[in-house]
């Protein structure tokens, strides 16, 4: 059954050929353990694309892209993820990236281009804030113009990795008084280490630390550092969220965990035999399968429907509420394998320091079930998609 | 009163559980509680065994109450709204019942008063590796020699093991099974401490030839099957009704955020879509308490026969339910959930715990299965 067209197999061939070259088996290790990520870990990973010039693939050829339509995006996604290699960030590289070649001056895309490309800059995005989560458009964070200077005022959330981060990306208010609370909005870039930039860790309900608050406070940047016009910045938010929602499928992510939950029911003990032999277990395995299998299909499908008509398609947000059910289900089905360990969490204050070796595991994988609750809220929520759909695709007015 | 309700006394039980528990073991104070050892509040655990609910499953010829079910249920609720620390379950409900049901007069004269006091904590140690739910001994074997026993063997996910003065570690001997009570302390018994995901202690057992004399042998035989069997049923209605205070609590917690949670200029509670998954909650946590009071009262009237499948049927559902209702609820409240300062993602982490502890939907589901079927006309609970 032919699904991707010869060129398409072709390049499967190639990446992955590529990929078991250039991956280091001990990254792939430690990606694929579940354990936390550093910034060395995910930075090594793109250094090595970037030397092969893959790491910005949909940017513009001038700018280092590599010119790959979406199917074949999506053929190295599934491939990097099957072979363990650590995820791609997205917040320089399909984020402000575009943005920036887009609407930013020469300048400024000679200033931050060469730092995404070459995965020695680190960015984070500033756009939540306490108040401002779906409706981000009620955000507070002010600029305010003296002489060649912005001085900032205010307090993003959820900022992911800003503890990693060199640069932030963020939308602040620049006309306070505007009639619709859209307009007025300006999208700066600024460097972390900027006097009145502080970040405070937010420990996550599995424990980790990938979220943080950050506080801006009489922070002062040049003027140079606003992107595009002034109180312009909710199109250029909404072109660069457009971005993040293309690629929320993660049918990679997906397609790697249906490969290990297959691998770990099979090689479960249960008495004499594995969990691959209770008949409740494996139907709810192979149910998972399927709803993964409809998932992929559909994503590949609404893709080559936008390659062909060069135009993003409304029913992406379709992609993005299975792709947050199907990873949720998965993780949860990983964490059950795992039977009465599944409760084992961390180490105790009453106990020893280090979790025993065979708990090791269950432990990751229950911290991974309660981490991907996030993939129904961020990035829109499964509601907002849903509303977005009611309007766009069935035409129902509210 | 209406039917399958907590009496009066029972409310008043509990409404002082409340009390005790809100003093005591505050969200802010368990967080401390939390992160010291013994990783629960003993200044807490004083106070139940004060108020006397350290008595309630146990015999009223040992000091007990005599009370295992609706009385436990309620005195769990409250801990589950308060995700409470201290090993009630652990050593009250699961061990005190292992022990209550399975020693002779003797044994419960010199165990039963010290649990009640709160200064012996037997946990019972249920799972081995490998065996997933199994509630037999498989790999863990007494070995007979000239007097008493010599024991082998590991036990995994021992709730309350982490801070347990003893263990009652069901062992398999060459033709029968032995209950066995063994201190902590005991040579060639390793403990590795660890937390649930619902933040109670637990641990691993490895005994290493760890010698036993006959004196510490509980029972044997169907009687030992029989104990432990009891007060599997026993910690599987306490969990349950834990599970109803849980998300009783987040789904007052859920309520009060959707009402004060602003966006698009109105309480997010004002969106249709919201308000429909918060009464889907509302509907799940009325189907939990219904069965929760059934396997109460299943097991406060103490008649092996549908004992078990009332058990394993609240849990079976609860299993899933807990589940269910902790991710909705998340979803329901945005990013906050996510994060630990919250309370709620506290909660929605014990339900975690709730689904998975004393057996998951699969296993009591083939439990349930496996108790004799309903005939003709009878009710479930004929
Ligand atoms: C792990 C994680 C990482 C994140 N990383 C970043 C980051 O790096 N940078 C950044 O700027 N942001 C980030 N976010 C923020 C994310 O985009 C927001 O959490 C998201 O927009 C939702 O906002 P909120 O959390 O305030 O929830 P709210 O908007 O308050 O939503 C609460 C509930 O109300 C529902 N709701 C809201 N409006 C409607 C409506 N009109 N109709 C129906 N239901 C509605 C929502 O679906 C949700 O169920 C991150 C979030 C998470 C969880």
């Amino acid at each position: 059954m032919q699904v991707y067209s010869e060129a398409d197999t072709r390049f499967r061939a190639e990446v992955r050929a590529f990929i078991a070259e250039a991956l280091p088996a001990e990254m792939a290790r430690k990606a694929r353990s579940g354990v936390a990520l550093n910034r060395e870990d995910y930075f090594g990973w793109q250094r090595i694309l970037a030397e092969q010039g893959w790491l910005t693939p949909t940017w513009p050829a001038e700018h280092g892209g590599c010119g790959w339509t979406p199917i074949q995006q999506h053929i190295f996604e599934v491939e990097s993820h099957l072979a363990g290699a650590p995820r791609i960030i997205p917040f320089g590289i399909k984020m402000v990236g575009p943005v920036i070649i887009h609407f930013g001056n020469e300048a400024q895309k000679a200033a931050y281009l060469p730092g995404i490309r070459e995965a020695t800059t680190w960015w984070c995005q500033g756009f939540s804030e306490p108040g401002a989560g779906s409706d981000l458009a009620s955000l507070r964070t002010r600029a305010e113009r003296d002489g060649d200077h912005y001085v900032i005022n205010g307090q993003k959330t959820w900022t992911t990795y800003a503890q990693y981060a060199d640069m932030i990306f963020f939308l602040a208010r620049t006309k306070p008084d505007a009639p619709r609370k859209q307009e007025g909005i300006s999208f700066f870039v600024a460097r972390m280490d900027t006097p009145g930039i502080t970040v405070r860790p937010i420990t996550t309900l599995d424990g980790g630390h990938e979220i943080n608050e950050t506080f801006f406070e009489d922070v002062r940047i040049p003027a140079e550092n606003l992107i595009g016009e002034e109180n312009k910045g909710w199109s250029y938010a909404k072109f660069l969220l457009s971005n993040e929602r293309a690629g929320i499928a993660r049918v990679g992510e997906v397609r790697e965990l249906i490969r290990d939950l297959h691998d770990m029911t099979e090689s479960q003990p249960v008495g004499n035999g594995s969990l691959l032999d209770d008949p409740a277990f494996l139907r709810r395995v192979t149910s998972a399968e399927i709803d993964a299998l409809a998932h992929e299909v559909t994503t590949l499908r609404l893709l080559s429907r936008e390659q062909e008509s060069g135009r993003p398609n409304p029913l992406t947000s379709v992609l993005k509420i299975r792709g947050s059910e199907v990873l949720g289900r998965l993780a949860e089905l990983q964490m059950e394998v795992e039977g009465p360990l599944a409760a084992c969490f961390r180490p105790s204050p009453a106990g020893d320091p280090e979790l025993p070796q065979a708990l090791l595991r269950p432990a990751l994988k229950t911290g991974r079930y309660l981490n991907y609750r996030k993939f129904g809220i961020f990035g829109g929520t499964t509601e907002i998609q849903k509303n977005i759909l009611a309007k766009t695709v069935l035409d129902l007015k509210g | 009163m209406s039917i399958l309700d907590y009496s009066e006394e029972q409310r008043m039980l509990k409404d002082s559980t409340r009390r005790l528990l809100e003093s005591h073991c505050s969200f802010k104070q368990r967080c401390t509680h939390m992160t010291s050892p013994p990783g629960y509040s003993k200044a807490a655990w004083e106070q139940m065994v004060e108020v006397g609910i350290t008595s309630l499953p146990f015999p009223e010829d040992c000091g007990g109450f005599g009370s295992p079910g609706v009385e436990v249920a309620a005195v769990m609720e409250e801990i589950g709204r308060a995700t409470a620390l201290e090993p009630y379950l652990a050593s009250i409900v699961l061990g005190g019942s292992t022990i209550a049901r399975g020693a002779d007069a003797h044994h419960l004269q010199e165990f039963v008063p010290a649990i009640i006091a709160g200064s012996m904590h037997p946990a019972l140690a249920l799972y081995e590796p490998d065996h997933r739910y199994a509630l037999k001994p498989m790999g863990t074997k007494a070995q007979a020699r000239e007097e008493g026993w010599i024991l082998n063997g590991a036990k995994t996910m021992v709730l309350g093991g982490d801070s347990a003065t003893h263990f009652l570690i069901p062992a398999k001997a060459t033709d029968t099974t032995l209950l066995c009570l063994v201190p902590a302390s005991t040579h060639g018994v390793r403990v590795q401490g660890y937390q649930t995901v619902g933040d109670l202690g637990a641990a691993d057992i490895i005994l290493e030839d760890v010698p036993l004399s006959p004196s510490q042998v509980i029972c044997s035989g169907d009687r030992a099957e029989d104990a432990v069997e009891y007060a599997f049923d026993v910690g599987v209605s306490a969990l349950c009704a834990e599970a109803v205070g849980t998300m009783e609590r987040l789904l007052e917690l859920t309520r009060d955020y959707l009402d004060t949670r602003k966006q698009f200029g109105v309480a997010i509670g004002s969106f249709q879509a919201l308000q429909h998954q918060a009464v889907d909650l509302l509907v799940e946590l009325e189907q939990c308490r219904s069965l929760s009071q059934l396997a109460a009262r299943a097991v406060s009237e103490q008649a092996t026969g549908r004992r078990t499948a009332m058990c394993s049927a609240a849990k079976a559902y609860i299993s899933r339910s807990a589940r269910v209702f902790a991710q909705q609820a998340i979803q329901l409240h945005g990013g906050i959930a996510l994060t630990d300062e919250y309370e709620g993602s506290h909660l929605a982490r014990r339900l975690t715990l709730q689904s998975y502890a004393l057996g998951d939907e699969d296993f009591h589901l083939q439990r349930y299965a496996r108790q004799p079927a309903l005939s003709g006309n009878n009710a479930w609970w004929d």
